[in-house]
């Protein structure tokens, strides 16, 4: 190992092609070679102690580890969702309190249909999904949040606030689940 | 007098090419998601970021050459190519997030669809590289850039943060299941702020302003008040989201969320600055990816280059830069989540760090260069952590992508 990395003689030929072929200059393959030389020293010192601390860490971290690193499939997309419709029941609020202009809510709203409008047929298929009943549940609360992404109610004269507690309830609903 | 305003202009230029679509969504995510619990994978990636930008500035102003120009003569052509095919891979990407956020920006003050809009951003960009001089791409983007001393404003008129926000800033607080989310996001993070295309658009705009010894001083000050500036948007991005977004279980998910945490304390003021601001870092920044991925190919080629010199003085530097705003327009029209695109491009700027940084250590420390102004130990230790850190990312970087689902 320490011969092909570099120092000299028959051992150093193949990186000497190698730096070649590359038209590596002969002083950075020296330098290059000093760094590796120092490194590898260092390694050969150290090396069992690395390699035995680092096994007891990873034990240490494994049993003491109770916390899943990721979601399944269906709570992340659950989540997201759930997030999406929050944010459009804010930029719903906020348009209609005189926060943020009609467009910068159409605007918005472009990008929240993007993100969820394929969602009755996407989220029943991620694996970690619950069972058929509850799914149904779910799809029945968000249907009307989806149409109100589709036709976001932005003049004072319509039922915005209706939007709003839809929107709301399918945000909590897909919380749930994906907490669950 | 002239110094002064070249620092302030520097300052300025360092602001626009630190804050961009990627920050500014790693960041919005990283404060809806998890509070303060990202600050520190900010201000590591700041501290990396001024170190390289000083080297860079440094190597240039004393060699009077580029860092492409010093990689391409010390390791040889071959070798060479390495770092531009990763730095064109990932750039390509950027290029086409930095357009989608243009165009985003420019959706949320006309209400028009952003997918119209990106044919209409690629074109702006390809007119302002196209004509304008250098001194108008550096400053102007990056002066509008300022406006986001407001989002400290908008901190202040919330209140500041929370009390219970506070302990996220020591004690990050992962919901269950979340860990691979919090960890991609610190690589996004750091792939996002250490952006390669920044050091070699610096070093580049450096050769073009034609800086010497003497701007020593002015290098120094921009890498460290510029970025230090930009860093302070970036974290005020992260409160901003911990106190408004997160409350309301928002998670950032597109950039127009972003601008209800600036809403929600100056109302449709608020919101607009948000936009100018998107639209300003993002022009800011796909002119200096656009012309960093051209400065590297001219350089490396050997190429005529400047952006200074008109079109058919540097014909092949000029049509490089066309092509890669094709290359973008066609995968921004694929239609993707610019947004999406944005932490894509920073997981795989992170992916290939090690291959844009490792050169810095070499060089840096050539006195055929640098004379006597080589790395001292200290900058060389810290560039070997930094190095050490890209390795780690690079590593990580693409398993996060899968294991959280792209965050």
């Amino acid at each position: 190992m320490v011969g092909w990395l570099g120092v000299g003689g028959e051992h150093a030929r193949p990186i000497l092609l190698f730096t070649k072929y590359l038209q590596v200059q002969p002083k950075t393959v020296g330098k290059m070679n000093q760094y590796v030389w120092h490194v590898w020293h260092v390694w050969r010192a150290w090396s069992k102690r690395i390699v035995v601390h680092a096994l007891l860490s990873i034990l240490v971290l494994c049993a003491g580890c109770q916390t899943q690193i990721s979601q399944s499939a269906f709570a992340h997309m659950a989540s997201n969702a759930s997030a999406a419709f929050a944010a459009a029941e804010a930029t719903l609020r906020y348009e209609h309190a005189g926060k943020i202009t009609s467009a910068y809510a159409e605007s918005s709203f472009i990008n929240y249909q993007s993100e969820l409008s394929k969602l009755p047929q996407t989220l029943p298929a991620q694996s970690g999904a619950p069972h058929a009943q509850t799914l149904r549940h779910l799809l029945h609360v968000v249907a009307p949040a989806l149409t109100a992404v589709a036709h976001p109610c932005l003049q004072a004269s319509c039922g915005w606030r209706t939007q709003v507690a839809e929107l709301a309830a399918a945000s909590s609903a897909l919380q749930k689940v994906s907490n669950s | 007098m002239k110094q002064w305003l070249s620092l302030a202009l520097g300052i300025m230029t360092a602001t626009g090419g630190f804050l961009d679509a990627a920050t500014i969504a790693s960041a919005a995510q990283a404060g809806a998601q998890f509070g303060f619990g990202l600050i520190w994978a900010v201000l590591l990636a700041t501290g990396a970021l001024i170190l390289l930008v000083e080297m860079a500035g440094r190597f240039t102003a004393v060699s009077e050459k580029t860092y492409a120009d010093a990689i391409r003569e010390h390791f040889g052509f071959k070798l060479y190519l390495i770092p531009l095919s990763a730095e064109i891979i990932a750039e390509s990407l950027l290029l086409t997030a930095e357009l989608g956020g243009i165009a985003i920006a420019i959706s949320l003050f006309t209400g028009i669809n952003w997918h119209f809009l990106f044919p209409v951003a690629a074109l702006l960009v390809w007119l302002l590289v196209w004509r304008a001089p250098f001194s108008f791409i550096e400053n102007a983007p990056a002066t509008l850039g300022l406006l986001t001393i407001f989002f400290l404003v908008g901190i202040g008129l919330l209140g500041g943060p929370p009390h219970a926000l506070w302990p996220t800033l020591w004690h990050p607080d992962i919901p269950q299941g979340q860990m691979a989310t919090y960890l991609y996001l610190v690589a996004a993070t750091l792939g996002a702020t250490i952006s390669p295309y920044l050091l070699f658009f610096y070093s580049s705009g450096a050769r073009e302003e034609h800086w010497t010894w003497r701007s020593l001083a002015l290098n120094r000050a921009t890498a460290f008040i510029g970025m230090g500036f930009g860093c302070l948007g970036s974290i005020a991005l992260v409160v901003l989201g911990g106190i408004v977004l997160r409350p309301l279980n928002i998670t950032a998910g597109t950039l127009g969320e972003v601008g209800l945490a600036m809403a929600r304390p100056m109302g449709i003021f608020g919101s607009l600055i948000f936009a100018t601001v998107l639209f300003s870092t993002c022009l800011g920044a796909a002119l200096e990816v656009v012309l960093a991925i051209s400065y590297n190919i001219a350089q490396g080629f050997g190429w005529e280059w400047s952006e200074d010199k008109k079109p058919v003085e540097a014909a092949r530097f000029n049509v490089t830069l066309t092509v890669f705003l094709l290359i973008a327009l066609g995968i921004g029209l694929l239609g993707m989540d610019p947004l999406q695109i944005a932490l894509l491009a920073s997981t795989v700027i992170a992916l290939f760090l090690p291959f844009s940084l490792a050169p810095f250590l070499i060089i840096m420390n050539d006195r055929t260069y640098l004379g006597t102004k080589t790395n001292g130990r200290f900058a060389n230790i810290a560039m070997i952590f930094v190095l050490m850190l890209a390795f780690v990312v690079a590593i990580v970087s693409i398993p996060l992508l899968i294991l959280s689902g792209g965050g």
